[in-house]
């Protein structure tokens, strides 16, 4: 028999589980230490002022929001391990059952019922009886260990809904706030690349088709990163076609235009599709692609990927609220 | 300087940069949980697919916590280009005053 038992679970599995939660929170604890460390060694002696303070305050309580999160999981770590422990027992129990059965003649079965198997001999029914009180025994572990996780993750759930609830007024406040030149991606971002997303019914409306074939227009377009006349966008085969946002030639080196078609390569990754778009445009502007990268940096310029061949050198400002809308990033910002 | 206003914006960038860089680190952090969890074992399947559940769920927080990290790396950036611009703004007008008033040394 392999390491599960039907009904009793395979012990190792549970505490690897909570081994792994324990490792990932150790990671967290330094990545945490080290971020502190270099926000207390620049708040306020080399960055002071009223801005620096309500920083600092904005920074305490983020900590504190992450702290937490760390604590409750190492809670729900340390009670998953002793479920495992209860659950280890269960097994030592059913093992010693199953060498009562096998020296006494008799058989567990699949669903853990005891059988004599001769039910004819003299004594059998007792015997069966004592077999089954150990499996029964085991059986009784089993659940009880089954029931030391149901309330650990019951707990963590609360706990994990509460964090979650704190991160969601946090992210109010750091994704309203307005990004810097650099316009880093976020997770989402990345993670946006290469899907499709679909506007959200209260955020605005088609005034022409749908996605497959369409023009849609937000209520606020300034939120989109969009002025009249230009405040629509063009939807097609339910990818947002953004070529009428695409920087003008007047702002590209070259004077052409910043729609790059005919790629090879793309596919969906951040850093694969960057790169080759990079490198199209170097070649173009006789740039090295680090030059390009951080051009497109500087301008808040980013890649919109239209097709499996085509990516839109687009602004950021258009292209980063569209990526917090529908498919992949509802997973994470619901 | 008066009030504990100063700023050395090269040190507010690389704080920023600091951050932004353990993003990934943060968000990946998780990834070996998840993977225990698909092999979790309980005895009960229902109650095997209630903590995958549960542990995607937290996994998706620390996402949120990694993302937090490069919103805040943002607006760090973006303090810096403020800084700058109003100190560009202000050289400005004194560059006008200075050329509406030849022969008028300013600093």
């Amino acid at each position: 028999m392999g390491d599960s038992v039907p009904g009793i679970g395979n012990p190792p599995s549970v505490a690897n589980l909570a081994s792994a939660g324990q490792d990932s929170i150790t990671t967290l604890e330094k990545l945490d230490a080290q971020a502190n460390s270099d926000v207390m060694s620049t708040v306020p002696d080399r960055w002071g002022g009223e801005s620096a303070g309500m920083f600092g305050r904005f920074w305490g309580r983020y900590m504190r929001c992450f702290g937490t999160y760390r604590s409750d999981t190492a809670t729900w770590c340390r009670a998953i391990t002793r479920a495992a422990e209860t659950m280890a027992k269960a097994k030592e129990q059913l093992g010693a059952a199953r060498q009562f059965t096998d020296d006494k003649g008799l058989v567990i079965r699949d669903d853990l019922v005891v059988e004599a198997r001769d039910g004819n001999r003299p004594g059998a029914a007792d015997l069966v009886a004592a077999g089954q009180q150990g499996v029964d025994a085991a059986r009784r572990l089993a659940r009880q260990s089954q029931q030391e996780i149901r309330d650990a993750n019951k707990e963590y759930q609360e706990k994990v809904a509460k964090t979650r609830e704190d991160m969601v007024t946090i992210g109010m406040t750091l994704f309203g706030a307005r990004a810097g030149r650099r316009g880093r991606l976020t997770v989402a971002e990345k993670a946006y690349e290469g899907t499709v997303r679909i506007p959200k019914a209260n955020r605005g409306e088609w005034v022409r088709g749908d996605p497959n074939d369409g023009m849609w227009k937000p209520n606020r377009p300034e939120e989109y990163g969009l002025q009249w006349p230009k405040d629509t966008i063009t939807w097609n085969e339910g990818v947002p076609n953004l070529r009428e946002h695409t920087v003008p030639p007047e702002h590209m080196p070259d004077g052409r235009s910043g729609v790059l078609d005919d790629l090879r390569g793309l596919n969906g990754k951040y850093r694969n599709d960057y790169g080759i778009a990079d490198g199209e445009l170097a070649a173009r502007f006789g740039w090295t692609p680090e030059q390009v990268a951080a051009w497109r940096q500087s301008n808040d310029y980013v890649y919109h990927h239209y097709s499996n061949s085509e990516l839109q050198l687009v602004p950021g400002r258009i292209h980063r609220p569209l990526a917090h809308e529908g498919s992949t990033t509802d997973l994470l910002w619901p | 300087m008066s009030d504990g206003f100063v700023v050395d914006l090269d040190a507010v960038t690389r704080l920023a940069d600091t951050l932004a860089e353990q993003q990934q680190a943060v968000a990946t952090s998780g990834g070996p949980m998840r993977q225990r969890a698909d092999r979790l074992d309980t005895g009960d399947p229902t109650l095997d697919a209630e903590t995958r559940a549960l542990v995607a769920e937290a996994g998706n927080l620390v996402i949120r916590f990694a993302d937090a990290f490069v919103a805040i790396a943002n607006g760090l950036d973006a303090a810096v280009d403020s800084y700058r611009s109003y100190d560009a703004e202000a050289a400005a007008r004194y560059r006008e005053l200075t050329n509406a008033q030849p022969g008028t040394r300013v600093g």
